[in-house]
């Protein structure tokens, strides 16, 4: 009987302790041990014992989360985080994604309440990914907002600003070649379509591939939404169509300008310019390949550029204006958007999140960044670095005729959340497919409509 | 009679701590979905979700990625469980009897499924990259003919990823055959050699029969896993090229990613339906054909 007893209560005791166990184990973290699913990588590694005992900071010792992306885990930014930990003694446990799984990834820990204390995004674009009034914090009143360069870049219809900048602009778009290629094979810079099929032919005559795109999805639409404003030619016209579109009053196969920009870069993959791993290949080596000459050209911006000379010290590049017969009145995107992180509004760092926005917008802690990634700074006083000239002369050429507009995406930006879930993969999934541009466009204007109709939109 | 004794020897409230789990993370979230799964629930109305019936049914089956992704994750399932099972049985007999060398054998064989799937997915990446190691290997063997960009194209990105998997997994499954057949009395191997059954004989009408416990084990766990597959698809193709590869896992994250909760929830309604429907059935079929020693 003793036995029987003895056994019940073990049995009892191994039951509680075994419920207790599964509660303890499902029950959310700390906030020191974010959970990540891509790479996870801590600050902390960085800094030595002695660097952190030494810190005397009012938040030393905070952990704040943060969600990147991959292609933006710079040298300079780990520098500024290095920095961060060593003088302030604040961790920041970063969550790297990869770029293609970035919206999906923000929108389903914002969906789920788990999103980060900081999201590294671009601005303004967020806004159009995350509702900025309901998830992210107004930075209006911060100290830094009078520092600002261009706060009307990051400045929401609201008139708020809800996001850190960490330039005034991301430059502008255009072709990124390779200089000694173009030297060695005494190839002039195209200035129509016929010309640039020309140097293409040459340049595949010589074994090398003239036009390489990405598998990175955030790569080849570069080119669209570069063309798409282009092609329609002003700012004015830009907004114009997307009001039609976003209103359901006009669909997007309406405009011929748009079918015939993707018409165009469908040519290319059907011509033989581009290169034919364009589905697997990473951004990374992309880079790698126009620098050691495999490839000669890729449709991309002034960023893109600092980033192989950032990777690649004695690279030879340079950039030209989209030279395609759309074109037609030789406008240049000039990129109104920045590089940046917002802070999500319920965070329980926020106010750590601020003090970390408000270092970062000294030259103390932006200068590296800009060390390691030259361009626009956000803010008076700090040292953007060395800029290729090619992008300060083209820049200067049309900001004198005043022939500048925005890249498409940026009037776009209703349904940003399905750039990287739909439009950006046709891009990529039509030349194999073999699709048109009205083909291609007219599927996304089905997944325009029933993303705008379920988000009850007027008009839908 | 001993088995009614075994039987009551483990009393119901053991079950208490399984049932909760199973209750509250499994039948609760299961039904919730099914209710939500009605309603135009999304991230702009998070917390007035209208009842809508069945229209994200209707919507999820009209739409042709869907269609796709069902497919996908059928034909996954069934080639990747074919796959490790032959591939775990076959290795089974190779390496059933006990030495130095086949032990080291079971552990190399055994080590993929350990391994996560994050580092599966970026060493294969670079194996089947267009300049990655197969299509170097092929060439210097002369079959630079063969040589492809492996992932980029449907047929050979799917078949990748179920090889993939096969691959990780008919370790797991060795051992699991490994102990069914050290279940199996020697006596009927020696009877059945006395009366000179050949080798193949021997395979087919004992060990294979005697081994149907665990064929129901490796395929039940084989299909289930395969219906369910996501983490694979996800870090080698991402779904793509375009959606060829979508399954219905990767479906329900995009769309949920999208704010399309209730659709999202719709699809995994279904993938729930169908992960419970096969999974049963095969269980039941196996578990006739189990004979007993």
């Amino acid at each position: 009987m003793k036995n029987k007893m003895f056994k019940r209560i073990v049995a009892c005791a191994c039951t509680l302790t075994m419920v207790g166990t599964l509660m303890v184990g499902c029950s959310s973290s700390d906030d020191s041990s974010d959970s990540s699913t891509d790479t996870d990588t801590s600050a902390d590694a960085s800094a030595d014992d002695s660097s952190s005992d030494s810190t005397e900071g009012q938040y030393a010792g905070v952990t704040v989360s943060v969600l990147m992306q991959q292609t933006r885990y710079y040298d300079g930014f780990v520098a500024m985080v290095d920095k961060l930990e060593e003088e302030e003694g604040i961790i920041l446990d970063i969550q790297v994604v990869e770029d293609s799984n970035m919206d999906s990834v923000l929108q389903m820990q914002i969906n789920s309440g788990e999103a980060p204390d900081i999201i590294d995004y671009n601005i303004p674009n967020i806004y159009g990914i995350v509702d900025p009034t309901e998830y992210l914090a107004d930075l209006s009143d911060e100290s830094w907002v009078e520092n600002l360069i261009a706060p009307e870049v990051i400045t929401y219809d609201d008139g708020n600003i809800y996001g850190f900048p960490l330039q005034s602009s991301s430059g502008v778009s255009g072709i990124v070649y390779n200089k000694d290629i173009f030297e060695e094979y005494g190839i002039e810079i195209p200035t129509t379509s016929a010309e640039f099929d020309a140097v293409c032919d040459q340049l595949l005559a010589e074994d090398i591939t003239p036009v390489l795109v990405a598998s990175d999805s955030w790569v080849p639409q570069i080119w669209m939404s570069s063309g798409y404003a282009l092609a329609v030619g002003s700012e004015e016209e830009c907004v114009s169509i997307s009001d039609a579109v976003f209103s359901n009053q006009a669909s997007l196969t309406d405009f011929p300008e748009l079918i015939d920009v993707v018409d165009t870069y469908l040519g290319m993959f059907s011509s033989g310019y581009v290169n034919d791993d364009y589905l697997t290949i990473s951004y990374d080596s992309v880079l790698e390949e126009i620098y050691y000459g495999e490839g000669a050209m890729m449709m991309g911006t002034s960023s893109i550029l600092a980033s192989i000379e950032s990777l690649f010290e004695d690279a030879n590049l340079g950039i030209f204006n989209i030279p395609f017969d759309y074109n037609e009145d030789d406008m240049l995107i000039s990129q109104q958007f920045t590089i940046g992180f917002a802070a999500t509004k319920d965070s329980e760092n926020l106010e750590v999140v601020k003090y970390i926005f408000e270092l970062w917008s000294t030259p103390e802690y932006l200068d590296l960044w800009f060390a390691d990634q030259s361009g626009f700074p956000a803010f008076e006083g700090v040292d953007g670095g060395e800029i290729n000239q090619d992008v300060i002369d083209l820049y200067d050429s049309y900001a004198e005729t005043g022939n500048l507009v925005g890249e498409m995406n940026n009037y776009w930006t209703d349904i940003e959340s399905l750039f990287s879930s739909t439009l950006w993969i046709y891009y990529l999934d039509a030349p194999g497919k073999g699709m048109t541009g009205e083909e291609m466009l007219a599927a996304f204007q089905e997944d325009i409509t029933k993303y705008l109709t379920e988000m009850q939109f007027d008009g839908f | 009679m001993n088995r009614k004794l075994d039987r009551k020897s483990y009393p119901m409230y053991l079950a208490i701590p399984a049932l909760t789990f199973y209750t509250f993370f499994i039948i609760v979230p299961f039904g919730l979905s099914a209710v939500l799964s009605l309603t135009d629930w999304n991230i702009t109305r998070m917390y007035e979700p209208v009842f809508r019936g069945l229209y994200n049914y209707f919507e999820i089956f009209s739409d042709a990625t869907f269609i796709r992704a069902i497919q996908n994750t059928l034909i996954f399932a069934l080639c990747s469980t074919t796959l490790k099972t032959i591939f775990g049985l076959l290795l089974a007999l190779g390496l059933y009897k006990a030495s130095k060398l086949n032990n080291v054998l079971r552990t190399i064989f055994y080590v993929p499924c350990v391994l996560s799937t994050l580092i599966i997915g970026v060493l294969f990446t670079s194996i089947l990259a267009k300049s990655g190691l197969l299509n170097n290997l092929l060439e210097s063997v002369g079959l630079a003919s063969l040589t492809m960009n492996w992932l980029g194209y449907y047929g050979s990105a799917l078949a990748c990823v179920i090889f993939i998997e096969g691959w990780m997994w008919s370790g797991f499954n060795m051992f699991i055959f490994i102990a069914g057949m050290q279940a199996i009395p020697v006596d009927y191997y020696e009877f059945a050699r006395i009366e000179g059954a050949s080798a193949w004989n021997q395979f087919k009408n004992i060990t294979i029969p005697l081994l149907m416990p665990s064929f129901t084990v490796t395929v039940t766990l084989g299909i289930t896993g395969g219906l369910k597959v996501f983490d694979l698809i996800y870090v080698l193709t991402g779904g793509g090229p375009g959606y060829d590869t979508q399954v219905v896992s990767t479906y329900v994250y995009s769309s949920f990613g999208l704010g399309f909760l209730g659709e999202s929830a719709a699809a995994s309604v279904i993938l729930s339906i169908i992960v419970v429907v096969i999974s049963f059935s095969l269980n039941r079929f196996f578990t006739k054909r189990e004979v007993e020693m």
